[in-house]
C-alpha cells in the first residue's frame, strides 16, 4: 500500500465521517486541531482505522502524531509490522 | 461470591446487576432477575433505560471485577455514547437477564463495548456503548 493510497482512505473518512472540511487536509496541516474530535470521536477513529487498515492505535499513540503526514506515515508503519 | 455493591459505584435504588457470572480478557457476562416495585419498572415490565442502564452496570461491573483482582476500588463512570441500540422486547418482573458486554476498543480512559441483554437464551437488547472511566479524583471529564 503506498502513502498516496493510505492517505486517500484516510482523508476519504475522515471528510465522510467525521465532517472535516477536505481544505484543511494538508501534510504539514496539525492532526489534532484539523480534526477538533473530542475524547469520544477518538474512539470512532480507531475502529475505523482498525477497520480499514486492520491495525489498533492507543491512546499514547496520537501523542506522538502531530502532523497529517506523520499520521499517514504511522499507519503505513504499523501496517508493515502486521 | 462476591457482593456486587463492591464492584460497581451504583446503589440501591437503581442497581440493575446482581452477580458476575463469568468474566474473561474480552468480555463478561452479569446476571439480573427483574425485581418487582424497582424504580425501572412500569406496567410489570423493566423500561427501556432499564435496559441500555443494565449494560452500563454489567460493564461497570467487568470494569470493577478486573480491578478487584488488582486490589482496587471501582471507578466511577458514565455513559458518553450510544449508538446501534435494537430493543426486540421488555423483560417482565421476575425474568432473569443475561448480559454479555464484549470489550471492542479501550483508548485514554474510554472504553467502548458491545452489550447484550438475553433471556432464556433469547437476544431481547443490545447496542454498542462508550462508557468514560473517571480518573481518580476527577469532577468531570477532559
Amino acid at each position: 500500500m503506498t502513502k498516496q493510497e493510505v492517505a486517500d482512505i484516510i482523508n476519504g473518512f475522515l471528510v465522510d465521517e467525521f465532517e472535516v472540511d477536505a481544505a484543511s487536509i494538508t501534510p504539514d496541516a496539525p492532526l489534532k486541531e484539523t480534526l477538533d474530535l473530542d475524547s469520544l470521536d477518538y474512539v470512532d477513529l480507531v475502529v475505523v482505522i482498525e477497520n480499514n487498515f486492520g491495525v489498533k492505535l492507543t491512546g499514547d499513540d496520537f501523542k506522538s502524531i502531530n502532523t497529517f503526514d506523520e499520521f499517514y506515515n504511522f499507519i503505513i508503519d504499523k501496517v508493515s509490522k502486521k | 461470591m462476591t457482593n456486587i455493591l463492591n464492584l460497581i459505584p451504583q446503589r440501591p435504588p437503581i442497581v440493575l446487576v446482581d452477580v458476575v457470572v463469568t468474566s474473561n480478557e474480552e468480555s463478561t457476562t452479569t446476571s439480573f432477575t427483574v425485581p418487582e416495585g424497582h424504580i425501572m419498572v412500569e406496567n410489570g415490565v423493566l423500561r427501556e433505560p432499564g435496559l441500555l442502564e443494565n449494560i452500563a452496570q454489567s460493564a461497570a461491573a467487568r470494569a470493577g471485577y478486573h480491578l478487584s483482582l488488582e486490589g482496587k476500588e471501582p471507578q466511577k463512570g458514565f455513559i458518553g455514547d450510544i449508538s446501534n441500540v435494537e430493543i426486540t422486547r421488555l423483560p417482565k418482573v421476575g425474568a432473569t437477564l443475561n448480559t454479555t458486554v464484549t470489550q471492542l476498543q479501550q483508548i485514554f480512559n474510554i472504553t467502548l463495548v458491545k452489550g447484550v441483554v438475553q433471556e432464556g437464551g433469547e437476544t431481547i437488547a443490545q447496542c454498542e456503548m462508550k462508557i468514560v472511566l473517571m480518573e481518580e479524583g476527577a469532577t468531570k471529564p477532559e
